[in-house]
């Protein structure tokens, strides 16, 4: 995935916004990135435009040598959004279905069937809710949903912005594990936007830090954990070094 | 007996009672002041004038009913139609509003002279303004309804190539249900009000309106009461209808899908 020289500018009142300035970035397929950065950087607003959802100004977005619209298309990447967005009107498992069942054109032979769903949903313990439905279940039980829902596509990309944040910090620990473990199994290419450091530590291959006001890249940080990545990696000399690394970054002072 | 069936049985006999007293108040202050039917009957009279003819009155009420019927189901079409661009661009929106709100404010005894001297007598014109006043709050609702969408669920649809038609389905027209029934409950009395006032102008000789301006013709205070209870019985009816429907249509309508599981 390459991203070459994107702007992008949201007229405000008075002053328009520098939301992205001249960002360029280059990610490996099967590379887990992290986003990091404060509010305002534009995090999420570059997660936006590789999702084909909105038009950078200038510069481009290729993603496996197809331009983002294109790649919305063709179903090639997979979006989390910052809340569940599930239907309440459908099942856990309809939910998790919903994506493969709309724009069957753009599928190919890439998404899972009905039956691999539901395995999926076993196996983040959703076994016993398939027929609930999303008011029913807890918000880390939703997020589950949302997470199967996206890995359902079978894309080999995928893109999640800040999916934990408004969870608890015992639940988030949960489901970073859950995620290194689907994303070991299906060895996408993740785009991860977060504001936790530890986060970006612990999940990424790499972490991209921004900084706001013009939003743009101000520095790379490549992690070089050992994988899988187990809870204990959190207590090690290494981790700590990397977020504390991160951290100086962040505040725009040299580590 | 237990808490939850007291409660339930509590919720079943209070508005019977309601209705009741209202009821017996007015047949006490009737009798009590000697008011003479001609003049103002009280319930039981008019109970008593509906049981005499329940075919005359189910028949006239039948005609008014598949008006406003008639006018309800082409204001939600139209309403749909016009709600989908109005709901997806602002400007639209804008351009529609004033249009919508000078439709509003003019008063319905204006739109009945005009529809039938338009159309002709008949059933046409009665339903046309049936359906005109049911438009707008109609209009007004579906549009809310559809902007109240979950965004990230439209942009979920989105990244996954999901049309517009494909986000209309699944996100947009099931975001707007709740929203469509409360416009459905207004527009109900709407339709009937547009039906029998415009009964009174398309010189049709069947409609509980034009047996209402008989019964005013004939100084017959029964019928005309008698006429206003089958109107009340017709929208209840209505009203009890969509309730059914939204409970069959809208999940979280249901109170006991609302308890959480974990």
């Amino acid at each position: 995935m390459q991203i070459v020289g994107v702007d992008k500018r949201f007229p405000g009142r008075g002053a328009t916004v520098d939301a992205l300035s001249d960002v360029n970035l280059t990610i490996a397929d099967g590379e887990f990135v992290s986003l990091l950065g404060p509010s305002g950087c534009g995090k999420s607003t570059l997660l936006r435009i590789v999702a084909g959802l909105l038009p950078p100004d200038s510069g481009r977005v290729v993603v496996l040598g197809h331009g983002p619209d294109e790649s919305r298309r063709a179903k090639r990447v997979a979006y989390v959004p910052q809340t569940p967005a599930l239907l309440p009107w459908r099942t856990v498992r309809g939910n998790a279905r919903l994506l493969t069942q709309v724009n069957r054109r753009g599928d190919g032979a890439r998404a899972l069937d009905d039956d691999r769903i539901d395995a999926l949903l076993d196996e983040v313990g959703l076994a016993g809710f398939a027929g609930a439905y999303p008011r029913q279940l807890s918000g880390g039980m939703q997020q589950r949903v949302a997470l199967v829902r996206a890995f359902a596509l079978g894309a080999p990309v995928l893109l999640m912005d800040e999916p934990f944040a408004a969870l608890d910090e015992i639940l988030r620990a949960e489901m970073r594990h859950l995620l290194l473990r689907l994303w070991n199994e299906h060895r996408t290419t993740v785009v991860f936007v977060t504001h936790s450091i530890a986060e970006a530590v612990l999940l990424s291959d790499r972490v991209v830090v921004m900084a706001p006001r013009p939003g743009r890249v101000a520095a790379v940080e490549t992690i070089g954990l050992a994988r899988p990545r187990t809870p204990e990696v959190e207590d090690t000399h290494a981790f700590a070094d990397h977020v504390s690394r991160l951290r100086h970054l962040l505040a725009g002072s040299p580590a | 007996m237990s808490r939850p069936s007291r409660h339930r049985a509590e919720r079943a006999v209070a508005p019977v009672a309601g209705l009741l007293v209202f009821f017996g108040l007015w047949e006490g202050l009737v009798r009590l002041l000697g008011v003479k039917p001609f003049v103002m009957p009280g319930p039981w009279r008019i109970l008593r004038t509906l049981a005499d003819a329940p075919g005359f009155f189910w028949h006239e009420g039948m005609v008014t009913a598949r008006e406003a019927a008639t006018g309800l189901a082409i204001a939600l079409a139209l309403a749909l139609v016009a709600a989908v661009p109005m709901a997806r661009r602002r400007s639209v929106e804008r351009a529609g509003q004033p249009v919508a709100l000078f439709v509003q404010v003019i008063p319905l005894v204006c739109y009945a002279p005009a529809f039938v001297i338009w159309m002709g007598p008949g059933f046409r014109p009665i339903a046309a303004v049936s359906a005109l006043v049911c438009f707008v709050p109609l209009l007004y609702n579906l549009t809310a309804g559809l902007r109240a969408a979950d965004p990230d669920a439209r942009d979920l649809l989105h990244s996954a190539g999901a049309s517009r038609f494909e986000i209309l389905r699944h996100v947009e027209i099931p975001s707007a249900l709740p929203h469509l029934f409360a416009g459905l409950r207004t527009s109900v009395g709407l339709a009937l009000i547009g039906a029998v006032l415009s009964e009174w102008f398309a010189l049709v000789s069947h409609g509980l309106g034009r047996q209402i301006q008989k019964g005013m013709a004939g100084a017959s205070a029964p019928l005309v009461w008698g006429c206003a209870f089958a109107l009340g019985a017709l929208g209840s009816a209505s009203l009890a209808l969509l309730a059914l429907l939204e409970r069959l249509l809208v999940p979280g309508a249901r109170p006991e899908r609302a308890g959480r599981l974990d």
